[in-house]
């Protein structure tokens, strides 16, 4: 058990280690790809800026608490886009047959999937939500590491809902754009400042669409820390990555091989 | 010449039929919008409490429907034109008669048409829904839809020149990104332009995004003859400039791109 761990550990390390050379195979791209997401990110954070330059507070969120989750949600992001972004490919591997050649390696499927794909670009979200971090003005060391904690149960959190969007292919055909649209909605519910959701809205944050696990939560964990904001994020985030897990081998039962062949 | 526009319009309507048949990703468009607009239309109506504003939500909602509208119908032609060029796909089309340029245009046109009119068809619905009365007279709901379409086949325009920059560039994963979120800045496809300060709008009068997103959805609180000409009048101007790039580009493509890529 012990020993595939640290298998499966080294070949991600290995995996990492060549998309990072593969990127840098042309140095003024890799940086430019890395800048221009940067600017991206920020461009967004000025317009929330301008929003709260005018109106002062929303609800009682200041651009300092938008900051912070900001520096959350890049980071979770960041995570997911360079480390497991492959599972988004799962409706279009399943369309094609490719995904055959996952299911027959020695290793985890799920994890080789997951690692099929990585974007090199989204450095610049790591960037990004650093940036973000200092400008908050919530700086200190143990607010850093309590953020980099939450921004990996977000990063968890992110995956499960992934996977289980994704695996809606294994039950029906031309669901890729549908994943990807479930998954922006969820990230835009994500990037909203939470306080504009009480009531039964806040219900809904946390239940049925639970973006306030990356949003409300988080924030809350890093101004005002409590024990249970943590304990109840960490079981939610990992409870849902336990259903997603299952969610995926229950459609792989399903998945008869591809069959598919092309001419041009 | 007809027999000519008829082979597209032929394309169109295959595509627009394949658009058509392809329910989950249509659905998955509209639930998307419909987030949107319960996200946006909550922060609207937080804020216009907050500041004494009432009915500032529906305002903004509407303006938000359109601009998205025009976003999120574009088919993602870029990709499909990057994908050929790198593949060499492109080179396989150069000696068929059809242009492979008008080809791939005219079968995102045919995506574009039936991802807008759902779009605006449903999401006229739920913003009536959350906000109640429009802001424009009804008898204008006709002309803004057409302008915002005419819009949406620019922006399509626009991406299909991105796509084409595949000859020169490595990806342009990135740089479509930063166009759609340059666009979301400077057309004020989220926030319109008024919140922004002015340095901003004088800087963002001199991108494309400015007409082809603000320009056009102003008119859904702001119609007047005079915004409509001026209107089609910068429109028109930016719809020859990506004429001339994509002329440009599309004969240096022909000449350089073969079967094993560009």
């Amino acid at each position: 058990m012990v020993a595939d761990f640290v298998k499966i550990c080294k070949l991600f390390f290995y995996i990492q280690k060549s998309n990072v050379k593969t990127a840098f195979f042309n140095t003024g791209d890799a940086v430019v790809n890395i800048l221009m997401m940067t600017i991206n990110n920020l461009s967004f954070v000025f317009m929330w800026w301008v929003i709260f330059h005018n109106k002062g507070s929303i609800n009682g969120w200041t651009f300092s608490e938008m900051a912070l989750l900001f520096a959350v949600s890049n980071n979770a992001f960041a995570t997911y886009a360079l480390f497991a972004r492959g599972i988004q490919n799962i409706p279009e591997y399943i369309a094609n047959g490719s995904l055959d050649n996952y299911l027959v390696t020695p290793r985890s499927s799920l994890f080789m999937i997951s690692v099929s794909e990585s974007t090199f670009a989204n450095w610049g979200d790591y960037l990004t939500g650093f940036i973000m971090f200092f400008l908050s003005g919530y700086v200190s060391w143990s607010c850093f590491f309590l953020m980099l904690f939450v921004s990996f149960m977000g990063f968890i959190l992110l995956y499960a809902l992934r996977l289980i969007v994704s695996c809606f292919a294994f039950f029906a055909s031309d669901t890729q754009r549908l994943g990807d649209n479930m998954f922006m909605a969820f990230l835009t519910f994500g990037m909203q400042p939470a306080s504009i959701f009480t009531g039964w809205y806040k219900i809904l944050f946390l239940t049925i669409i639970p973006a306030g696990f990356l949003s409300l939560i988080p924030v809350r964990i890093l101004t005002d820390f409590h024990l249970s904001d943590l304990g109840l994020m960490m079981g939610y985030c990992f409870l849902l990555l336990f259903i997603a897990i299952r969610f995926f081998y229950f459609g792989l039962k399903r998945y008869t091989s591809g069959n598919r062949f092309g001419v041009r | 010449m007809i027999k000519a526009w008829n082979k597209y319009f032929a394309l169109y309507k295959i595509s627009f039929k394949q658009a058509w048949y392809n329910k989950a990703n249509l659905s998955g468009l509209l639930f998307f919008l419909f987030i949107l607009i319960f996200i946006y239309n909550r922060l609207w109506e937080v804020i216009g409490i907050q500041t004494g504003e009432q009915g500032i939500n529906s305002t903004f909602i509407w303006y938000l429907l359109f601009a998205e509208a025009i976003i999120l119908s574009s088919p993602k032609i870029e990709r499909t034109f990057f994908d050929d060029i790198r593949s060499g796909t492109m080179a396989y089309y150069i000696n068929k008669p059809i242009s492979f340029f008008l080809m791939r245009y005219t079968e995102a046109l045919g995506n574009m048409s039936v991802c807008f009119c759902l779009l605006v068809g449903f999401g006229s619905l739920a913003t009536l829904f959350f906000t109640g009365q429009p802001p424009f007279k009804i008898e204008h709901f006709p002309l803004i839809t057409l302008m915002c379409f005419l819009s949406a086949c620019l922006n399509t325009l626009l991406f299909a020149a991105i796509g084409l920059c595949g000859l020169w560039l490595h990806s342009i994963r990135t740089l479509s990104m930063a166009i759609e979120r340059l666009a979301f800045i400077f057309g004020g496809a989220i926030f319109p332009l008024t919140i922004y300060p002015q340095w901003f709008v004088d800087i963002a009068k001199w991108t494309p995004f400015y007409s082809i997103y603000y320009q056009t959805i102003k008119l859904v609180y702001d119609f007047s003859w005079t915004n409509l000409g001026e209107v089609i009048l910068l429109n028109g101007f930016w719809s020859l400039l990506f004429i001339s790039f994509i002329t440009y580009a599309y004969s240096k493509l022909n000449k350089k791109v073969n079967v094993y890529g560009g």
